[in-house]
């Protein structure tokens, strides 16, 4: 809790305290000479606002190391190392523990917060945005900061120094994932703040020209890849830990880093009509005012334990001090947005329906609807709660998917119409001219399917919309490399930011079948088996158990059943923590196919050794997921790439888009 | 200490098939699998169905649902049986009806309004518009050029904001 002043039990604590306190204390001169900076157009108070954000990264690099050294030397005088590490642990998950905990997880926050304002500072070019961008992330700075110092604080000291700690969090020990999937999620959520002080900084300053836009779309790219690759990282650790074989299942914490993403992703569609045309600016910035306060939002849900979830392991007064950022975030955006209204009016000619504005604006349409279903699915059990007094609902994945699979769907038909359609308008006749071929694909791929069997009309949807999708990209760059008279690495060398675009929607294909498939055909069946008895038929395999084994170590515990499948050996484990006794953490064995997945997860052990009883579970696909993220963010870093000089150019006829 | 908890969940496991489960047609089978997903288990943190979860609760609860529907009893009689005993709070598929409306109602409303607020976006193109110059097509540029008109536009010192809104 607030323990500012007794910095006598630990000298790390102290010393870390002081960086947090030092980081605090310049955050808020940051934001002061920002302000003063901008209000006067002092260029000096602004380059001085600049400068103090290497100060505040500094110091909280400083407290970072000392909180991981701490760690490392199970410093116990420190309560949280007491609290969430012990002596006992591997180095890699007490490196990991920093944000095992609250405390922890909001300084690496604050930090990586810190290390893109430092970047920020860097790139920031000299002009009327700089003092107001810079100090809308001197806000977010002293937030996060603030917090970290005051009621959050990893560096309060313990008045008696246990002997041992207690060592973290069981299911964050017992996947090297959880070493990954917070980092990426924090780089992800930190990032949209960059986009969003930009959009402060062009409300403030009236600069509504679209310059903020494009300086924002790559720091919104960067942040959008990473979020990506978070999501589907904490998908492959249920995976790898949960021992269900599924990899999302609409809790409320992965909903919370879900929503984020769907508003993200409609605002890196909507500002390229900003863009381009100069249309919906003050869409835009409710996209991002929306979308970065969801993260706040999610961290909220996250922390308080206002819904209920396998991560909301704390509570205290952070949820209310963040729900109160969150309206700090969103009051500030919408009445600056408001007070600007009048500027942000579109002054060139409205979108026609056909055209490649009307179909980002219908994505956006599903992908703000598609927020909303997720925000509404998992607060509604709150709302209830709210009112009623009492815990008296739940929303489980049969409401989700019900608007989740038709949104998706509809998601994936524009995704293929947008990059086939020019700017302004297309007429009626040649779009159908062109849509020919793609639905010729998509209807052949779907009888395919149809003939190998596949009956579920979502699978058969989602396989016809992926050839659909696949036929249009596939088009539309082999006429654009007829036109140039190039091969593909010349076209992606001169255009890196279409292709790549197509590649990330290559990518979300290349997922999306993985879920259709993996969901709709996994099977899964359970048996017990004994050691040494004849082999079990299971799902058209021949398993059999050779022994179970037990292993000790120091943080726990892991009892192995050695089952064969199919002659092949799958080691399969239950793991017990020191910190847990009595819960079991299963680790399944899982055999990775490009077709499909061998999965074997052990249900029961006998403590003798005698038998143990198994679930294993087939489903096809899943590895698609893995690979098809990769894709996403090949292609996210391919827009980031600069051009190369252009060869000299055609204008490209027919429905072949303009631009990018 | 690992040997006490293996067990435990031992214990667990063995209840789950109990000797007099009743025999399932694959009909009736899939039936309960799918009943199953949908209650809560009642007494799980996680929110996990009873399908999934190991608690004792919901292995009784399976036990339970699989003897109802070899009675032949409705999907809805199951679920209201459930709802009595333990509260709403185990319907992971919330029924459709009084506060469910809201649940079920609210995105179908967005959804309709979005596409209203869409319509009337795209709509407007219907009017009359004094810049029209329609169907010339934007004239391919670099992405490079691009930035460097825009960034050049946002340099000019003392620029009037309104005239760096329309690009040349």
């Amino acid at each position: 809790m607030l323990n500012l002043i007794s910095f006598g039990a630990s000298e790390l604590g102290a010393l870390g305290q002081l960086a947090l306190l030092g980081a605090l204390g310049f955050s808020l001169a940051g934001l002061l000479l920002a302000l003063v900076g901008g209000l006067r157009g002092d260029a000096r108070v602004s380059e001085a606002a600049r400068r103090v954000n290497w100060a505040v990264f500094a110091l909280l690099t400083l407290a970072v190391i000392v909180l991981e050294v701490a760690l490392l030397r199970d410093d116990f005088s420190v309560r949280y190392v007491a609290e969430h590490s012990m002596t006992t642990s591997p180095v890699w998950i007490k490196l990991t523990t920093l944000w095992a905990a609250l405390e922890g997880s909001i300084l690496l926050w604050a930090w990586i917060l810190s290390g893109y304002a430092f970047i920020l500072s860097l790139t920031l070019r000299r002009d009327a945005l700089r003092p107001w961008a810079l100090g809308t992330m001197f806000v977010s700075l002293l937030f996060f900061v603030g917090v970290c110092a005051t009621v959050a604080s990893p560096f309060t000291p313990l008045a008696s120094i246990p002997a041992e700690g207690q060592g973290p969090n069981p299911a964050l020990q017992n996947h090297w994932m959880m070493a990954v999937h917070p980092v990426l999620l924090y780089l992800g959520f930190v990032g949209l703040s960059v986009p969003y002080a930009y959009a402060v900084g062009a409300l403030v300053t009236g600069r509504l020209s679209d310059h903020w836009v494009v300086v924002t779309r790559r720091w919104t790219m960067v942040a959008w890849a990473f979020l990506t690759a978070a999501i589907v990282a904490g998908g492959w650790w249920s995976y790898e830990t949960l021992g269900w074989g599924g990899y999302w299942a609409w809790d409320p914490v992965e909903n919370a880093s879900f929503i984020p993403w769907l508003l993200t992703t409609a605002f890196l569609h909507s500002i390229q009509i900003q863009e381009r045309r100069g249309l919906m600016r003050s869409w835009n910035v409710w996209l991002i005012v929306l979308a970065y306060s969801s993260t706040v939002l999610g961290t909220f849900l996250n922390r308080s334990g206002i819904v209920q979830s396998v991560h909301a392991f704390a509570d205290g007064p952070v949820g209310a001090v963040f729900l109160g950022f969150l309206a700090l975030l969103l009051v500030l955006g919408v009445a600056l947005a408001a007070w600007r209204a009048p500027l942000l009016r579109d002054e060139a000619d409205p979108a026609a329906p056909v055209s490649r504005e009307g179909a980002f604006l219908a994505g956006n349409w599903l992908f703000l609807v598609f927020a909303f279903v997720v925000l509404l699915g998992t607060l509604f059990p709150t709302f209830v709660e709210f009112v009623q007094g009492r815990r008296d609902a739940s929303v489980g994945p049969a409401f989700f998917n019900a608007f989740a699979v038709p949104l998706g769907l509809g998601l994936l038909l524009l995704m293929g119409v947008g990059p086939l359609l020019p700017w302004r308008r297309a007429d009626g006749h040649s779009l159908v001219r062109a849509l020919r071929p793609l639905l010729l694909a998509g209807l052949g791929a779907g009888l395919v399917a149809f003939v190998a069997g596949v009956r579920n009309p979502g699978v058969l949807l989602t396989v016809g919309l992926s050839a659909y999708n696949i036929a249009g990209l596939g088009l539309l760059t082999v006429r654009a490399a007829r036109q140039r008279r190039a091969g593909l690495p010349t076209l992606l060398r001169e255009q890196p930011r279409r292709y790549g675009a197509y590649l990330a929607h290559v990518g979300l294909l290349v997922i999306a079948l993985g879920i259709a498939f993996s969901t709709t055909y996994r099977q899964d069946q359970q048996v017990t088996l004994n050691v040494g008895g004849a082999p079990v038929r299971l799902l058209n395999e021949e398993l059999q158990l050779r022994r179970i084994s037990r292993e000790d170590y120091p943080h726990g515990a892991s009892a192995t059943a050695h089952v064969d499948i199919d002659g092949q050996p799958f080691l399969s484990r239950v793991n017990t923590y020191r910190q847990a006794p009595g819960q079991p953490f299963p680790a399944p064995a899982v055999r990775y196919g490009l077709w499909g997945d061998t999965y074997l997860v052990v249900t029961t052990i006998d403590v003798r050794g005698q038998w143990s009883s198994v679930r294993l579970i087939e489903s096809p696909l899943v590895s698609w997921i893995w690979w098809g993220t990769l894709i996403v963010v090949l292609g996210s870093v391919l827009t980031l790439t600069p051009p190369a000089r252009a060869a000299a150019r055609r204008v490209p006829a027919g429905l072949a888009p303009a631009t990018d | 200490m690992g040997a006490a908890l293996l067990t435990c969940s031992v214990a667990g496991a063995q209840a789950a098939a109990p000797a007099t489960a009743p025999a399932l047609s694959a009909e009736q089978q899939d039936r309960a699998v799918s009943i199953e997903r949908n209650l809560r288990c009642p007494l799980c943190d996680n929110g996990e169905s009873i399908s999934e979860s190991r608690a004792d609760i919901s292995i009784q609860m399976r036990a339970s649902v699989r003897d109802q529907v070899a009675q032949g009893r409705s999907d809805r009689a199951i679920y209201d049986f459930f709802a009595e005993r333990y509260g709403n709070f185990v319907l992971l598929d919330p029924p459709r009806e009084g506060r469910g409306l809201l649940l079920w109602g609210a995105p179908v409303l967005a959804l309709l309004l979005g596409g209203a607020a869409l319509a009337r976006v795209l709509g407007r193109r219907g009017q009359p518009v004094p810049t029209a110059p329609v169907a010339a097509p934007v004239p391919e540029e670099s992405y490079d050029t691009y930035l460097a008109q825009v960034r050049q536009e946002v340099h000019t010192p003392n620029s009037d904001p309104a005239a760096d809104r329309e690009r040349p």
